[in-house]
């Protein structure tokens, strides 16, 4: 007797179908390279991924990272988000308090310096 | 199998209508700016590559009245220092310079122009090619749909009999195409238009050296400010072909300059210029942000020195001679109030023929109006005209009985001029207004 596959695999369609999109970008400044990526550009909790890097791509431990998301359009400017140290950090926060356009920007303390590189998504 | 195939088609056509997302900064393939540069006005014409990596064409043109020494270089935004040794050419006047510059990746980027001593840093953005969300699931399942029926169709031209297992394929393919191609259909549908507007700009304005003296040589250094979070306003669009036009007029209507401060930073931007006469001044920007109307913001200067004999603006209407003796009339009629009121600007060349008037700032000519009072501040554009018979004309509607400084500016072939006189218009029953 044959098991139908369809209803598992329409059911997997669905569920991948019905998942917020995802946000990955990287910018550079003089002294590294910073990349976001945000597992779902949704309301409410989520989880942002910040690797830093020296200009040669070489893992670069920052002291301090933090997020400051912006949304340009309704003047909104919510506070910092502490995101740890290193040069790989994950955590979950509340990063999108409402739909729209928005312009993430993150603050890198390392190797004596401050850098501040920006992200723009929209959250659908 | 025949519809099948054309369901396929269809979908896959579909794809291609998807929009493309926005780009913060994003003007076009083709742009013009004009900026000052130095003592010039330097203007740059855009022409972005469809995708990285390519090159970016940049013609250059100016008003230099001597040769000049340009360098250029383009760099991935947030880089201070260009990665390789600038471009540089040497300029003669009127000298129009193609230079093209490689970029080598999608994103935002900044021309860095200097001319040995001013600099100037212009935004651009290479587009990235980006799928919505869910466009790769839906072209996934597309792409399985064909192949099963693809394959369905070689089985059956082999003579054979397709398999339960490819029926239930093609089934769980269209299914999935179905499901997704709605899903995205809804969101689609749904989804908002993109949010527009900004808060309100804030302009801070600072002059090296911080007293001004007549006939000294200044820099006005601007910066435009988030009126609602504080942070530099860099989403200040072209427009006109510049980030900012800056208008600075005297109170006693004895000079005029029309300016355009160049972008040294996010949201800062810079210019150099020479107060002419001892006086109370008013500096007019003109801006507009992103997804925003044009606003004009203005600030306050005062300039010592030795005083001298001023001579008031002359009535409408007047005539005078550029330096290279093209005659200019300017009129204005009717002076109702209440009714718009069509300004005339007629160049003549010695001979009587009318001058070649050019195209400056994507426009005939510009105006600037301001009442006596100073509350009223206008910018008035030159109506479109195809006729070559060396008239511009604007169409402004006076709010109120009084006096105006009427700075009208047009393109010959010798340059910008500008002629200036004051408008008197008379006190009368207000016709009824739109």
């Amino acid at each position: 007797m044959h098991r139908n596959p369809s209803p598992w695999l329409i059911l997997a369609l669905l569920l991948v179908a019905c998942a917020a999109p995802a946000f990955n970008g990287t910018a550079a400044t003089d002294a590294l390279r910073v990349s976001l990526n945000v597992d779902r550009l949704a309301v409410g909790m989520v989880e942002v991924h910040v690797t830093v890097a020296d200009r040669d791509g070489r893992p670069l431990p920052a002291d301090a990272i933090t997020l400051m998301p912006v949304m340009p359009t309704m003047g909104h400017l919510n506070p910092e988000i502490a995101m740890g140290s290193g040069a790989d950090v994950r955590r979950s926060v509340a990063l999108f308090s409402m739909t729209g356009d928005w312009t993430v920007w993150v603050r890198v303390t390392a190797a004596g310096g401050e850098s501040l590189v920006s992200f723009d998504m929209r959250v659908p | 199998m025949i519809r099948r195939s054309s369901i396929v088609i269809a979908l896959l056509l579909s794809l291609g209508s998807a929009p493309a997302w926005a780009h913060v900064g994003e003007q076009g393939p083709i742009s013009t700016v004009t900026q000052q540069l130095g003592t010039r006005e330097v203007t740059i014409r855009f022409e972005l590559p469809p995708f990285a990596p390519g090159a970016v064409r940049l013609t250059i043109s100016s008003d230099a009245a001597m040769p000049w020494t340009l360098r250029a270089s383009a760099v991935p935004s947030g880089l201070s220092a260009p990665p390789a040794p600038m471009t540089q050419r040497q300029l003669r006047p009127a000298e129009v310079v193609t230079i093209d510059l490689p970029v080598d990746q999608a994103g935002r980027w900044e021309l860095l122009l200097d001319d040995g001593s001013a600099a100037a840093r212009v935004p651009f953005v290479i587009a990235a090619l980006q799928l919505a969300p869910g466009d790769a699931q839906l072209a996934g399942a597309l792409i399985a749909l064909l192949l099963t029926l693809l394959l369905g169709m070689v089985v059956a031209a082999l003579g054979r009999t397709p398999g339960e297992w490819l029926a239930r394929g093609q089934v769980a393919a269209l299914t999935a195409v179905v499901i997704i191609g709605a899903q995205q259909w809804a969101q689609r549908s749904a989804a908002p238009p993109p949010a527009g507007g900004r808060p309100h700009a804030v302009m801070t304005l600072h002059t090296a050296p911080a007293a001004l003296l007549a006939g000294q040589p200044t820099q006005l250094q601007l910066a435009f400010i988030d009126g609602a979070t504080g942070l530099m306003a860099d989403d200040i669009e072209v427009h006109h072909e510049a980030y900012v036009h800056l208008v600075i007029l005297d109170d006693a209507e004895q000079s005029f300059s029309h300016i355009h401060p160049a972008r040294t930073a996010p949201g800062r931007y810079q210019v150099a210029w020479t107060p002419p006469a001892p006086g109370d001044y008013t500096v007019y920007a003109e801006i507009v942000r992103h997804g925003g109307g044009a606003s004009v913001l203005s600030r306050r200067l005062t300039v010592v020195g030795a005083a001298r004999p001023r001579t008031p603006p002359p009535m409408l209407p007047l005539s005078s001679a550029t330096p290279a003796g093209v005659q200019i009339a300017l009129t204005a009629a009717p002076l109702d109030l209440g009714r718009p009121t069509v300004i005339t600007v007629q160049a003549r060349d010695a001979a009587g023929t009318p001058a070649a008037i050019r195209t400056w700032l994507g426009m005939a000519g510009h105006l600037v109006v301001r009442s006596a009072d100073r509350q009223i501040y206008a910018h008035v554009h030159a109506m479109p005209s195809t006729d070559a018979d060396g008239t511009v004309r604007f169409v402004y509607q006076f709010p109120g009985p009084g006096e105006y400084q009427l700075h009208a500016q047009l393109a010959l072939d010798g340059g910008v001029t500008t002629i200036s006189g004051t408008l008197a218009m008379p006190e009368g029953a207000d016709a009824p207004q739109p």
